[in-house]
């Protein structure tokens, strides 16, 4: 059998080719050898029926002859009749006579009575039989094999051609569609032309979509932000006591990380990611995680279940980069706890080696989980919180998918909440 | 009234005429479509014309011909035979033979117990038969005579002869013309028999080559004649070629159709005349002479003088002895038949001259 996996189209285009030849040939060498069966049958048959009609023939003319004595010329006409007859033997004598004559497998015979001389001369006439091979027509076959091998790679290279022409071509030329061009070609075909037509439309409706979610979430952030700064700033322009610009000076300087945190966030989720990987402490970059939202965690009376291994787990990693994953997902959790009414909120965290040299890191709440399908979660644009962005988890993912590892988001059946878990391969010295 | 009582009166007489069924037997070559067709119209025409003139004769002796045909493939020649019994049995009258010997000498032993007669069979046995069977062919060894005569006439001194095997005619023909030969001092270098009627041609060269004789016998049926004159004349178109009477006249004979014998030169023997120069013998014949107009078609072959000349011998045995039955038909055709049916021309010689076969003259 064959599997076709991972192929490219030409190959596609020759395996399909090949088995169509292959049954062609099959078809072919079956036709001719049913063809050379059904003659072979039926002309020995024929052959039967003809040697016996012609039997009856020669008796007749031989008949003529015997009749007429001894100036009759029964030998003589049965040579002539031999001859005219394509017979390979022809004999005539008493039925004893013709009972003793030798008969081989290779002749097919036929014996009548020699009319009017019935009781004193019988004929036997024979034919050679006709081996079963010279009805094959092998030369045909041969002809017809190779029509079929001509037809086949003329076929794989028209179709490779035209498929090239009329089907990767403009498909090729749709993918430009994603980059924001307008693509479109009468050329085409037909379901082509309607792909294209509806990619443009839904890239066109895509990019509203995006540069609406993008201004209510980013921009509505920062702007929250900036109208905060704006007000700290037309304070501190007013007559304030030292004290009092000292605190407006602080909450300026608290905001500004955040607006520029935004700003990293969007941005990040729209360029490729770049680890700089170092042989770390797994367990200190999440620790450190642990620590940015220690403060937080407090102020919202959840409370961070952590169990650190009491060996180092030396892992090549980016720590800055996931620290911010590890720091995103605690932070997340936090927020999604603060807005539920559950009492004695929680969060677990596990970081241990799993099976088959991975890491496997899980992080889980008993918040009110994620409530829509929870794969869906780590795509752009998608976030549960009121104002979130939907761009932590995304890019969240990015990271870790720069590490080589896959992240997952789930509902915790353990404590009721979500869960997402991250599988770190085992990364190479050489890597680093 | 009057012309009524008189039709009344003919309508009787005719009501009144005795059925005389006599069955013309002939052997056609089927392969050979053309010729064939038209030698079966100039047959049927023939019995035909005999009975248009014979009609009123017969009627006023109280007879009336009923005729019956059957035409059968040549190659099957036990047709004869079974054709023959089938007329027998049919209460023929009068069974008219074909003009092969092998095939009338099975007609003999088919129709036993009833008069026959074949228009041209002239094998010894034949002859030999008994005298309810007769034929209007001169003897072979009349012909056969004549034939050697006339070679010798034509400064020859040397021949071969080429015979088919499966004739008993053309075997009868070429012992008698050995015999005549001999005693006329002509030499016989050898004979190369042959089967069928496309014989191998290769053999045929060489055997000629062998001996390369001043005359070749060749009395045989026309289409093997024709194929082997054909051979030997690529040869030697100067070569003198005798035949017998199965080469056939100018119209239905093969020898003179070929278009590859147009300078072949030889003479030939028939137990008939052209038709102008037989017509003549024949009361039959002379009414046509007189009155030709009145006849469909005018006879074109040695065949049809043949046919006349049964029919009319029937009418003059009929009429003379007015048998009211078969049986008294046989007894009379048995006793004088042979007076009835006697061929009138004798034996009359053709040169075959250029590729045309030419009457040259009759012998008594």
């Amino acid at each position: 059998m064959i599997i076709l996996k991972n192929k490219n189209l030409q190959q596609y285009i020759n395996v399909s080719w090949l088995i169509s030849g292959l049954l062609a040939l099959m078809a072919t060498f079956i036709l001719f050898a049913s063809f050379g069966i059904y003659n072979y049958v039926r002309d020995s048959k024929l052959v039967q029926v003809e040697l016996d009609n012609n039997a009856q023939a020669v008796s007749r003319r031989l008949s003529g002859e015997l009749l007429l004595g001894d100036r009759g010329s029964a030998h003589s006409v049965s040579k002539q009749l031999t001859k005219e007859f394509n017979l390979s033997d022809l004999n005539f004598g008493s039925r004893l006579e013709i009972e003793k004559l030798k008969k081989t497998d290779s002749k097919i015979y036929s014996t009548v009575p020699v009319p009017f001389l019935e009781d004193r001369f019988f004929v036997q006439a024979s034919v050679d039989k006709k081996s079963i091979m010279d009805y094959f027509i092998f030369s045909s076959m041969f002809i017809c094999f190779v029509i079929i091998g001509v037809l086949i790679g003329t076929g794989i290279f028209i179709q490779t051609r035209y498929l090239k022409k009329h089907l990767i071509n403009p498909i090729q030329a749709l993918v430009e569609i994603s980059t924001g061009e307008k693509i479109k070609s009468n050329q085409w075909p037909s379901e082509i032309q309607e792909i294209s037509e509806k990619l443009n439309q839904s890239f066109s409706e895509r990019e509203q979509v995006v540069y609406s979610q993008l201004a209510r979430g980013v921009i509505h952030d920062i702007r929250t932000l900036l109208q905060s700064l704006q007000v700290a700033t037309d304070l501190a322009n007013e007559k304030q006591s030292e004290s009092r610009l000292n605190n407006l000076l602080s909450v300026c300087k608290s905001k500004l990380p955040n607006l520029l945190g935004i700003i990293n966030t969007a941005l990040d989720g729209s360029r490729e990611i770049k680890i700089k990987p170092l042989k770390y402490d797994l367990q200190k970059t999440l620790i450190s995680s642990i620590e940015t939202n220690q403060a937080l965690s407090e102020l919202k009376k959840v409370k961070i279940l952590f169990k650190k291994n009491e060996n180092e787990l030396l892992y090549v990693h980016d720590p800055i980069q996931l620290e911010r994953v590890f720091t995103n997902l605690i932070k997340n959790s936090i927020e999604a706890l603060d807005e539920s009414n559950i009492e004695n909120k929680m969060i677990s965290l596990s970081l241990a080696n799993g099976n088959q040299n991975k890491i496997d890191f899980v992080i889980e709440d008993n918040g009110p989980g994620i409530l829509f399908k929870s794969e869906s979660i780590l795509r752009p644009f998608k976030s549960a919180k009121p104002h979130g962005f939907g761009l932590g988890l995304f890019v969240s993912k990015k990271i870790i998918e720069a590490h080589g590892g896959k992240f997952h988001a789930l509902n915790s059946q353990k404590l009721n909440g979500a869960k997402f878990v991250i599988e770190l391969p085992e990364v190479s010295e050489s890597r680093i | 009234m009057v012309l009524m009582a008189f039709s009344n009166s003919f309508a009787k007489e005719k009501s009144k005429l005795t059925p005389v069924k006599v069955s013309f037997l002939e052997a056609l070559a089927p392969k050979d479509t053309t010729s064939s067709q038209r030698f079966q119209k100039e047959y049927e025409l023939a019995i035909q014309t005999g009975k248009d003139l014979s009609k009123l004769k017969l009627e006023k002796c109280g007879y009336e011909l009923v005729d019956s045909q059957v035409l059968y493939d040549s190659s099957d020649t036990l047709q004869a035979m079974e054709s023959a019994k089938k007329a027998q049995e049919s209460e023929s009258w009068l069974i008219v033979g074909p003009r092969r010997s092998n095939h009338y000498l099975l007609v003999a032993k088919g129709a036993e117990n009833s008069s026959t007669v074949s228009i041209m069979a002239s094998s010894k046995e034949v002859f030999e038969l008994e005298k309810s069977h007769l034929t209007l062919a001169q003897s072979n060894s009349k012909m056969a005579k004549a034939l050697a005569i006339e070679t010798k006439a034509n400064n020859k001194k040397t021949y071969i002869s080429i015979v088919n095997e499966d004739c008993i005619s053309c075997k009868d023909m070429s012992l008698e013309f050995d015999k005549f030969a001999e005693k006329l001092k002509l030499k016989k270098l050898a004979e190369l028999k042959i089967v069928g009627e496309q014989p191998e041609q290769k053999e045929i060269e060489e055997f000629y080559l062998k001996y390369k004789p001043d005359a070749i016998l060749i009395p045989n049926y026309s289409k093997a004649s024709a194929f082997i004159i054909g051979t030997i004349y690529k040869l030697n178109p100067k070569v003198f070629f005798v035949g017998g009477d199965g080469w056939g006249d100018n119209k239905y004979g093969f020898v003179h159709n070929s278009p590859q014998l147009q300078k072949a030169n030889g003479i030939t023997v028939k137990g008939f005349p052209p038709v102008s120069k037989g017509l003549n013998k024949l009361t039959l014949g002379k009414m046509i002479l007189s009155e030709p107009s009145k006849i469909a078609t005018f006879p074109e072959s040695g065949t049809a003088l043949a046919l006349l000349k049964v029919i009319e011998g029937t009418s003059d045995l009929l009429c003379q002895f007015k048998p009211k039955n078969k049986i008294e038909f046989d007894l009379k055709f048995k006793k004088f038949g042979s007076k009835y049916f006697e061929n009138p021309w004798g034996v009359s010689l053709f040169k075959l001259s250029a590729g045309e076969i030419i009457f040259e003259k009759t012998v008594r």
